[in-house]
């Protein structure tokens, strides 16, 4: 019985040959061409590289590092960071964790609550993002003060 | 991009090594199964997870450990009495009194990721402290009960709840809480549990009505859908259904839907546990759907698991898993799979440790998600 469940168990890779496919069918960045509105798959451990506007920001940060929950239609607190929703919901908008700050203070990366949470601190409430997977490059996080920087337009 | 057939070949002889040697315990449900209990018998939560019960902790050091194995040996006859685990003095009683109960679950874990550049560090993957209040002299049965998580230096709440039965098998549950729906396994990296929505990530503000009979277990709740307060006027809506006919077998089918303005989302699953000796099996395959108003377009996507569990002895468990996801079923070649080996050993009541090797396989573009994980964990409970 033992010997039989065992075998079994180390068929079944084997048996799936290939076991994930070969991404052909979505494209740099892991999106699914064919459904832009599904999440992203991609999910890089460098830096990825996107303007500092907020179409960079959204299309390709937020899509491939915060939209997998904060997004949806049951986002995670909240939160819409979806394409073409995330200006409204972060711009001037008050942090539920920190209520003195905004999410994004246009011009103030410093004091923009998604700035804090995604460098992590002291005086951070609930866990650095993104959650359960590596902190993010210093580079895409300079990116993203760039744009707050600039005004966090709608660019 | 894709696996060196080297490292697949090292994978799999990890796997293997580990599955020889001994054994494993990661997803908690599989306790439930091999004993044939619900959830709520060693669970505040009736939906499992976070504190247990008196009853869960006197089985926690009764029979998990190999400690208790040897004093159960040593004196020759069945399971052990708290009082065999008793090494010297006393253990803490987290029932403090008629009234008041703690707990707790802390778990540190040394990981490694083998991506381009590996990567290791310490995380503290739970610190999580119970309180339960009970006995409210107007309305008998009535629990408050609230979970909170300190894990890396942060404070948030999971849940936060008041829990009232009612009418012998009925209770509702009302505050914040984890969903009910299929598998509570303790990895939220699996699938079925990231992908679904249904996590220990994914508490929510609402309302559960649950029905307890002997063989037959329905739990249903309304709650915001959104993970905190309403942004919309939609409520989702979370089923789980379970039938134990015998103690070896259970079957349950659960559901879900939400609605915002930009998308409906259906899920519904399926699960199974079999016990088969010192073997135990759990598997569940859900199929979602996600319909996006801006396009009409509808995603199906398949999201399935199973788990192999051998008790090895008491106190030694070996574990083998593999999850499956499909996020759009009409597209080819963006499957990926998720195989995981692993050991558990409970060298004495209330600890735990954990090796475990996660070989990952997603497309290319997912660096994260084609990241093998070794892990090992250190697991404290109360």
């Amino acid at each position: 019985m033992a010997g039989l469940c065992l075998a079994l168990l180390l068929w079944v890779p084997a048996a799936c040959g290939d076991m994930a496919g070969d991404g052909s069918t979505l494209d740099d960045g892991g999106r699914m061409v064919a459904h832009p509105y599904a999440p992203s798959m991609g999910s890089k451990y460098g830096a990825v590289q996107f303007p500092a506007t907020y179409t960079g920001v959204s299309q390709v940060f937020f899509a491939e590092f915060c939209a997998g929950c904060h997004g949806g239609s049951s986002p995670a607190k909240g939160l819409d960071l979806s394409p073409g929703v995330a200006h409204d919901a972060l711009v001037q908008v008050v942090s539920a964790q920190r209520s003195s700050l905004y999410l994004v203070e246009p011009g103030a990366p410093s004091d923009s609550y998604l700035v804090r949470k995604l460098e992590g601190g002291p005086d951070l409430v609930g866990r650095r993002m993104p959650r359960g997977r590596p902190a993010r490059p210093e580079e895409e996080i300079e990116t993203i003060r760039l744009w707050i920087s600039d005004g966090a337009k709608k660019n | 991009m894709r696996p060196a057939p080297a490292k697949t070949a090292a994978a799999a002889a990890t796997l293997l090594a580990l599955t020889l040697l001994s054994g494993v315990t990661w997803a908690e449900p599989y306790f439930a199964q091999r004993e044939g209990y619900k959830c709520g018998r060693c669970h505040v939560n009736r939906t499992g997870g976070g504190k247990r019960t008196l009853f869960g902790y006197q089985y926690s050091r009764t029979h998990l450990s190999l400690y208790a194995s040897a004093i159960s040996r040593t004196a020759g006859h069945g399971p052990a009495t708290p009082k065999h685990v008793t090494p010297r003095g006393t253990m803490l009683n987290p029932q403090l009194n008629d009234y008041i109960a703690v707990g707790a679950n802390l778990r540190l874990s040394n990981t490694t990721r083998f991506a381009k550049e590996t990567h290791n560090g310490f995380e503290n993957s739970e610190a999580n402290f119970y309180l339960e209040l009970s006995a409210s002299p107007l309305l008998d049965g009535l629990t408050a009960y609230a979970d909170v998580s300190v894990a890396e230096g942060t404070v948030e709440a999971r849940e936060a709840f008041a829990l009232l039965p009612f009418l012998g098998h009925f209770y509702v549950k009302a505050g914040y809480f984890l969903l009910p729906y299929g598998l509570r396994i303790w990895g939220d990296e699996e699938y079925i549990r990231s992908e679904s929505g249904y996590n220990y990530a994914s508490p929510d503000l609402g309302i559960e009505l649950g029905f307890e009979a002997r063989f037959v277990s329905v739990f249903f709740a309304v709650s915001n859908g959104t993970g905190g307060v309403d942004t919309d006027n939609y409520k989702k809506i979370s089923l789980l259904a379970e039938v134990t006919p015998v103690k070896m077998f259970r079957v349950g089918l659960s559901g879900g839907y939400n609605e915002s303005d930009k998308q409906v989302r259906l899920l519904g699953g399926l699960h199974l546990g079999l016990t088969l000796g010192r073997f135990t099996f759990l598997a569940e395959a859900d199929l979602l759907t996600n319909i996006y108003s801006a396009t009409d377009a509808t995603v199906h996507s398949l999201l399935a698991y199973g788990e192999m569990n051998l008790l090895v002895l008491r106190g030694l468990n070996i574990k083998a898993t593999v999850g499956f996801h499909d996020p759009a079923m009409d597209i080819p070649e963006n499957h990926r799979m998720n195989i995981r080996g692993a050991i558990e050993i409970f060298p004495y009541p209330m600890f735990a440790g954990v090796v475990s090797y996660n070989f990952r396989q997603s497309v290319p573009q997912d660096e994260v998600g084609n990241a093998d994980v070794l892990m090992l964990e250190l697991h404290a409970f109360l």
